[in-house]
């Protein structure tokens, strides 16, 4: 049986009507073609679904969209400016990670990307501890994680410039 | 699948009920991968965090007449952030920490991890070892039992069916101290090979020290050493060599007596049966530590 939904995502509102089992990922890849979150294990373990709810990040694989009611969602979809002639501009984030050379596959990119977002947002100078911690749930097979590292320090230093 | 929102624990109870095959929804980090992966084929799931107002108790962290009550609703991060966290109970930090990884404990709750009744997990053995109680609501009323009696066996919890666990109680008391410690495959988001949490009481008039000490992943279920508790109540404070020679027991106890699955799939039992012993070790000393403060 569906169910309506009142959600924001990336400052849009939608009305919907959803199936009562659909994860919020399902929602976002499958139903709304935002598919910059990923998915990877499928069961919160690799990170790469990580999307902001009201602030805060989660893991959109094993949350359902009918729980969302109401609240705010953040895809890294939402983290790029346009302007009124269609041009995007990336965060200082994902420009970051391209300089340091923090993408391969790209696999795992967007929950990085948006576990760093969420970090900054609530801590705008973090430490090296708080950037372990913040990414100690997302699972790269590419980089071996020292450029990613390098492209949150350069993020961090070019928002607090 | 039927998702259900109930406006009271009453009516949360009862759709329990009326629903032989529902479970309760709270964070959703266990229940959402088990139905996945097909180990579960939910009819229904009954979300508690659309309840009334009159139950908001259950997202709130309080600390009343000498006891820390923490809501079934409560996150791992809620209670990481949470200022007024008695120093006694420092071991309900040290578990959080290594709890999952940032987005899991922003949704996973303390309720929903015993609900889930696994033999490792961090909050089992903690607040077994801290004396705690869970409250329970059902169609009768309100009753608190241990801890220990959640568990029924490795991922079986023991409660029937329209019970509902609306928070979690522990003691705060004077002149006590805790800590918590795991081993795991890596320092991120990994689960326990094998976990101790260990509180112990200093009572001035004796001077003695009595505690509590819990293990997961070792059995079934998160258990108590009685023997262990017994023969560190018998170190003796005014001879340095006594902390040695108990902990060098404790560790032959464990050599000798645990015994656990060969199947596991993170150690071996000879390796877990060492862990134990140094797990202890740890936490005996950051107790000591923690108390002296």
């Amino acid at each position: 049986m569906s169910i309506p939904l009142n959600i924001t995502i990336n400052n849009q509102s939608y009305s919907l009507e959803i199936e009562e089992d659909t994860t919020l990922l399902s929602l976002l890849r499958d139903t709304l073609h935002f598919t910059g979150p990923k998915e990877g294990c499928g069961n919160g373990e690799c990170g790469a679904c990580s999307v902001i709810v009201d602030g805060i990040p989660v893991r959109s694989c094993i949350i359902l969209a009918a729980e969302l009611e109401g609240k705010s969602i953040t895809t890294i979809e939402g983290l790029t400016q346009t302007d009124e002639k269609g041009n995007v501009e990336l965060s200082e984030i994902q420009k970051s990670f391209i300089d340091e050379g923090a993408v391969q596959c790209g696999f795992c990119t967007p929950g990085f990307v948006i576990a760093t977002e969420a970090l900054f947002n609530r801590n705008p100078n973090p430490g090296k501890e708080d950037i372990e911690e913040a990414l100690s749930g997302h699972l790269c097979r590419c980089t071996g994680y020292k450029s990613i590292f390098s492209a949150v320090d350069k993020a961090a230093e070019r928002k607090n410039k | 699948m039927k998702y259900l929102i109930p406006h009271s624990l009453k009516e949360a109870s009862e759709l329990l009920i009326d629903n032989e095959n529902s479970f309760i929804l709270a964070g959703g980090t266990d229940l959402l991968i088990e139905k996945r992966s097909g180990k579960i084929t939910p009819d229904a799931v009954i979300d508690l965090k659309r309840i009334n107002h009159e139950e908001l108790y259950l997202s709130e962290i309080v600390v009343k007449n000498g006891k820390l009550e923490i809501g079934a609703l409560v996150t791992v991060t809620q209670l990481l952030e949470y200022g007024n966290l008695p120093s006694e109970l420092a071991s309900l930090i040290d578990a959080g920490k290594k709890f999952g990884c940032y987005e899991i404990r922003n949704r996973a709750t303390l309720a929903g991890n015993l609900a889930h009744a696994s033999p490792g997990s961090e909050y089992g053995s903690t607040l077994i070892s801290l004396d705690a109680e869970v409250e329970i609501f059902n169609s009768k009323g309100v009753k608190n039992i241990s801890v220990e009696s959640i568990y029924a066996g490795a991922g079986r919890n023991a409660l029937k069916r329209g019970d509902i666990i609306t928070k979690i109680i522990i003691p705060v008391i004077e002149n006590s101290g805790s800590a918590y410690f795991r081993a795991s495959r890596v320092d991120g988001m990994d689960l326990a090979i094998i976990n101790c949490a260990l509180r112990g009481i200093y009572d001035r008039n004796t001077s003695k020290t009595s505690y509590r000490v819990s293990f997961g992943a070792v059995a079934p279920v998160p258990i108590r050493f009685p023997q262990i508790e017994e023969m560190l109540s018998n170190i003796e404070n005014n001879r340095p060599e006594s902390v040695k020679e108990v902990l060098a027991e404790a560790k032959q106890f464990f050599l000798k007596t645990l015994n656990p699955r060969a199947t596991s799939l993170r150690a071996a039992p000879l390796t877990k049966k060492i862990l134990a012993g140094n797990l202890l070790e740890d936490a005996y000393k950051k107790f000591k530590e923690r108390l002296k403060k």
